[in-house]
């Protein structure tokens, strides 16, 4: 099965999420923007993402046993903290906020995926609320997708050059490519 | 639900299928140098088996312009093109779908795409969109 290949290789080594809080508190104006400073602490070990949209506060730790951590972590954090901003029925048809749960999977795949010199990629919610990865540059494209509940990703790669290279399936059984991809082609 | 069969007659494979677009899931593609929808948009709606879309030729047909259906809800929303042709190429049907909207958001161009789109198909879908009505900030190379 994939996701006993994916645990067998790959655990959660790099980043845990320790609380997982949704916390209300009063109301407030949403913050027009994230940026380092009001959004993200860190100490030795730990980065906490906080956001706050409406009365609500959503407080996600990553533990990060060693600091500082790589350079992509905490750009990759703000970005999918964008993501919890996001209110009940963001889509005007009715979504949950997005899941933090899918979002911590998310970024402990990355972990396991880049090297230091690999794009970043970008964050936007699924349909189920959950979260997709993209990358489009070089003549690739990959996009990695977290619905809530899915313990591990599902990946769709496609090179334009050689269409007949493409491949798409779960996270697990792809590692070695993933890992090939961003740190060849999909990298500054 | 009854089975529907696909119309080609009635949306021939060079119409135009125009989708509204998430502003939440729009991406930088540095290989066509704008910013571009997911394929998370080109999703069936949830416990349904199709897909809204809005034939243009049935749009020209009733004097639908692109803004009419951005309208209210979706007045931040984009609009964007994926001709019929591809739709049936990746096993979807196309037909006309009126009777399923919301009384208070109707077009008579209303149609459906109707097959699975699975994390494999939703990609060479979104692959050939063409902007209609795309963000302000189409060619903002900002990634954020």
């Amino acid at each position: 099965m994939a996701s006993t290949a994916l645990s067998d290789v790959w655990g959660p080594s790099t980043l845990t999420d320790s609380r997982n809080d949704i916390t209300t508190v009063k109301s407030q104006s949403v913050p027009v923007g994230l940026t380092p400073a009001d959004i993200v602490t860190s100490t030795p070990g730990m980065i906490e993402l906080l956001v706050e949209s409406g009365n609500e506060s959503r407080r996600v730790r990553f533990k990060v046993p060693s600091w500082p951590g790589p350079q992509w972590l905490v750009p990759s954090i703000l970005r999918a903290g964008k993501l919890l901003l996001l209110p009940y029925d963001w889509n005007r048809q009715g979504a949950p906020p997005v899941d933090s749960m899918a979002i911590q999977i998310a970024i402990d795949t990355l972990s396991s995926l880049m090297s230091p010199s690999s794009s970043l990629p970008q964050f936007t919610p699924t349909e189920r609320s959950g979260v997709q990865l993209d990358w489009h540059e070089n003549g690739v494209d990959l996009e990695i997708a977290f619905d809530p509940g899915e313990i591990e990703g599902l990946a769709v790669f496609n090179d334009q050059a050689r269409p007949e290279l493409e491949w798409d399936g779960p996270v697990g059984k792809h590692l070695q490519e993933l890992r090939t991809l961003l740190r060849e082609r999909l990298a500054s | 639900m009854f089975d529907r069969k696909d119309d080609p007659v009635g949306i021939p494979n060079g119409t135009r299928l125009l989708r509204r677009i998430d502003p939440e899931k729009v991406v930088y593609d540095k290989n066509r140098q704008e910013r571009r929808p997911t394929s998370q948009n080109f999703q069936n709606s949830k416990d349904e088996p199709t897909m809204s879309v809005f034939a243009e030729n049935v749009a020209l047909e009733h004097g639908e312009v692109p803004s009419d259906f951005l309208k209210g809800r979706w007045s931040t929303w984009y609009l964007a093109a994926v001709s019929a042709e591809w739709m049936r190429q990746h096993n979807q049907k196309v037909y006309l779908d009126p009777d399923n909207q919301d009384p208070d958001d109707f077009h008579p161009s209303h149609a459906a795409v109707d097959g699975p789109k699975d994390t494999k198909t939703r990609p060479k879908i979104a692959d050939k969109y063409e902007w209609v009505v795309p963000p302000p900030n189409r060619f903002d190379a900002d990634e954020g």
